[in-house]
C-alpha cells in the first residue's frame, strides 16, 4: 500500500521541485518493490568501472538494470546479450537521470533448474540401463601406446595434458582429436571424436582415450552431459578416461568413463606412468635374481669341491694299500735273497769253524771269503732292480695323483667361469663334467691296479732269475765248485799244480781231491 | 615346464613385470635346483631385456586428426 501522506504531497498545494518529486518516487518504488525477481532477455550488457550495466527486455518492454562490481565479480555465469535470465534485486530510481532501474543482486540463466533436472533424468536412465556399472569399467594398460585426446586443439587443456605426458613419459604418443567443448552444441562433436578414436584404435595403435575440458559453468560443460557422449564412451573400443572441469564438477561423461579424473592434468597422470619408475621396476628383479643365483652357484661349487676331495682321498688310500702290499712282497723277496741264505750258511760255517781244528779252520775262512765275494757280487744288481721297481711304483703313484688334482683344478675353473657368466651352462653340464671326473678317477684306479699287478709279476720274475743265478742253484744243475789250497775258487788249470789238494763242492756235500793231471787251455782260448 | 617355451612368455609390460617379480621371489626362496634356477634366471634376463627394449623403442609423437588425415601437431604457447 502507498503511504497516503506521500500521495497527498503536491496535490493542489505548493508545487514540488523535481528533486522532491524524484526522491518521493524513489522512496515510493523502493518501498513498493524491495525484493523482486524479473525474467527477461539480456541486452546491451556492458561493464563500466567494474560495475555491470544491462537492459532486461521482453517483446513489449525493457527495464534498465545494473549490478555493483562486488556482486558482479562473484557471478558464476558470464552475462551475454540474448541470454534469458531471472534477475533478483530491488527497484530504485537513479535520481540524476530520473530513470528507474533494477539494482540486481543475483542473476541466473533461465533453465538452470531445467538443466539440472535434465541431468538427473539422463543420469537415472543410463544408470538403470547399466551403462555406469562397475563391471563395465575396463582397466588401463600400464603403458599406453597412442593416447587419443578428444578436446579443443587450442588452449590450456591440451597444453597441460601434453606437458604432463612429456614430463612423466618422454616417449608419449598423442593423437589430438579436435572437438568443440563449449556448451550444449559440443555434444555431437565430443561423441563423434570418441567414435573416431574408436575407429582408429587399431590403425593408430590407440590404447586409451582421454575426454577433456577445462572448468566452467553447468552450461559450459553441458555437452559432456549428453546421452550421445555417454553412449559413445560405452561403445568405445578402448578404455576412456574423463577429465572434465574442476574437481567439484561431475558430468554424465564422468559416470560413463572407465576411469574418472578430476581434471585434465589428473587424467594425463592416470594414463601415463613415470617411465623412470618403470625402468627401475624392470631392473630391480634382475639384481635380485643375480644375487640369488650367485648364492646358489657358490653353494653348488662348495658341494662339488668336497665331492672331489673325497674321491681324491679314496684314490690315494687305494694307492697306499697297494704300496703296502708291494712292501710285503719286497720283504718276502728279501728273505728269499741269496745273501740271506748265504748269511745262514755263513753262520752255520762259523759254528762249524769253532768246532774244527786250526788247519781246517783256515779252509773254513777261505770258504767264507769265497762266499763273501759271491754275496757282494750278487747283492749289487739285485738292489738296483729293487730300487728301479720302487721308482716305477713311485712314478705311478705321483702320476695317479697329479692328473686328479689337475682335473679338480680344471673343473673348479670351469665352475668359476660359470659363476661369472651366470647365463652359461646348465647344471646338466656341471653334472656331466662331474660324471666325467668320476669316470676318470675310476679308470685311473683300474690302471693303477693293473700296473701294480704287472710290477708284482715282474718282481716275481726277477726273484726267479735271482734264484736261478744262485750258486746253490748252479750246483743243483750238476756243476761243482773247486777251491784251491789258497782258498780261492779255481777258474784256471794253470793256477794249480799236480799233487795239489782241492776241495770240490757239490750241491750236496764236498769232495776232497788231489790233482793228478793238469790240462792247460789252448793258447787261443786264454 | 613353460620357462623354456618362449612363445608362452608374457608380452604386456604389466605381465612381464609380474613374471619378473615372481621369478626373483622364486630364486630368492632357494627352493629351485641349480638347473631350474639357471633356467629361471635366463627367462628373467630375457624378460627384463624385452621390457626395457619396449620402453626404449617407443617413439614420441604428437599428432592431430585433421578431417581424415593424421598430421603432426604442435601445442601453441600461452599468450603473453
Amino acid at each position: 500500500m502507498v503511504n497516503p501522506a506521500l500521495m497527498a504531497l503536491g496535490r493542489g498545494g505548493a508545487p514540488l521541485t523535481v528533486s522532491q518529486l524524484t526522491t518521493q518516487l524513489r522512496q515510493l518504488l523502493e518501498q513498493r518493490y524491495p525484493r523482486i525477481a524479473v525474467v527477461g532477455e539480456l541486452s546491451s550488457v556492458r561493464v563500466h568501472n567494474g560495475h555491470c550495466y544491462m537492459c532486461l527486455k521482453d517483446n513489449r518492454a525493457q527495464l534498465q538494470a545494473m549490478m555493483w562490481g562486488r556482486e558482479y565479480r562473484g557471478l558464476k555465469v558470464r552475462l551475454e546479450d540474448g541470454m534469458q535470465v531471472i534477475a533478483r534485486g530491488r527497484l530504485t530510481v537513479y535520481e540524476p537521470q530520473g530513470r528507474y532501474q533494477l539494482t540486481v543482486e543475483s542473476i541466473e540463466p533461465v533453465g538452470a533448474g531445467a538443466l539440472q533436472a535434465a541431468f538427473e533424468q539422463t543420469k537415472a536412465r543410463l544408470l538403470a540401463e547399466g551403462l555406469f556399472a562397475a563391471e563395465r569399467k575396463r582397466k588401463l594398460s600400464l603403458v599406453p601406446s597412442t593416447v587419443a585426446v578428444v578436446t579443443s586443439p587450442t588452449g590450456a587443456v591440451i597444453r597441460d595434458i601434453v606437458n604432463v605426458a612429456s614430463r612423466r613419459y618422454p616417449k608419449a604418443r598423442i593423437l589430438v582429436i579436435p572437438s568443440k567443448v563449449q556448451g550444449a552444441e559440443a555434444a555431437p562433436w565430443i561423441a563423434g571424436g570418441i567414435r573416431r578414436a574408436s575407429q582408429l584404435a587399431v590403425s593408430q595403435d590407440i590404447s586409451v582415450v582421454i575426454v577433456a575440458r577445462g572448468g566452467g559453468s553447468l552450461e559450459d560443460l553441458w555437452g559432456f552431459n549428453d546421452e550421445r557422449v555417454a553412449r559413445a564412451i560405452a561403445a568405445c573400443a578402448v578404455p576412456v578416461v574423463s577429465g572434465v572441469g574442476h574437481e567439484t564438477d561431475t558430468t554424465i561423461a564422468d559416470f560413463a568413463a572407465d576411469l574418472r579424473a578430476p581434471t585434465p592434468s589428473a587424467a594425463a597422470e592416470l594414463v601415463w606412468p613415470i617411465a623412470a619408475e618403470l625402468m627401475q621396476r624392470l631392473s630391480r628383479p634382475t639384481a635380485r635374481m643375480t644375487r640369488a643365483l650367485r648364492r646358489d652357484v657358490t653353494r653348488e661349487r662348495r658341494r662339488l669341491g668336497s665331492a672331489h676331495t673325497h674321491l681324491r682321498q679314496a684314490a690315494l688310500g687305494r694307492c697306499r694299500d697297494e704300496r703296502l702290499a708291494l712292501q710285503r712282497l719286497e720283504g718276502r723277496l728279501a728273505r728269499l735273497h741269496p745273501r740271506a741264505r748265504l748269511a745262514g750258511a755263513h753262520a752255520k760255517l762259523e759254528g762249524l769253524a769253532s768246532r774244527l781244528a786250526p788247519p781246517t779252520r783256515a779252509r773254513v775262512v777261505a770258504s767264507r771269503n769265497a762266499l763273501d765275494g759271491l754275496a757282494s757280487r750278487l747283492a749289487a744288481p739285485t738292489r738296483a732292480r729293487v730300487v728301479a721297481s720302487r721308482n716305477v711304483l713311485d712314478g705311478l703313484a705321483s702320476r695317479l695323483t697329479a692328473p686328479t688334482r689337475a682335473r679338480v683344478v680344471a673343473s673348479r675353473n670351469a665352475l668359476d667361469g660359470l659363476a661369472s657368466r651366470l647365463t652359461a651352462p646348465t647344471r646338466a653340464r656341471v653334472v656331466e663334467s662331474r660324471n666325467a671326473l668320476d669316470g676318470n678317477l675310476a679308470r685311473l684306479a683300474v690302471t693303477m691296479r693293473e700296473q701294480l699287478a704287472a710290477q708284482r709279476a715282474r718282481l716275481g720274475q726277477v726273484a726267479g732269475r735271482l734264484h736261478a743265478l744262485s750258486p746253490l742253484a748252479v750246483l743243483e744243475r750238476g756243476f761243482a765248485l773247486v777251491t784251491t789250497p789258497s782258498g780261492s775258487v779255481a777258474r784256471d788249470a794253470r793256477e794249480l799244480a799236480v799233487g795239489d789238494h782241492v776241495d770240490i763242492r757239490l750241491a750236496r756235500g764236498q769232495i776232497q781231491a788231489r790233482v793228478e793231471r793238469l790240462l792247460p787251455p789252448d793258447d787261443e782260448d786264454t | 615346464m613353460s620357462e623354456t617355451d618362449k612363445s608362452a612368455e608374457p608380452t604386456s609390460l604389466e605381465a612381464i613385470l609380474q613374471r619378473l617379480e615372481d621369478i626373483a621371489e622364486q630364486l630368492e626362496s632357494g627352493d629351485a635346483s641349480l638347473e631350474q634356477s639357471l633356467a629361471l634366471f635366463e627367462e628373467g634376463v630375457r624378460l627384463s631385456k624385452a621390457g626395457t627394449k619396449r620402453l626404449d623403442e617407443a617413439e614420441k609423437k604428437l599428432e592431430i586428426l585433421q578431417g581424415d588425415r593424421v598430421q603432426p601437431f604442435a601445442v601453441e604457447e600461452p599468450e603473453g
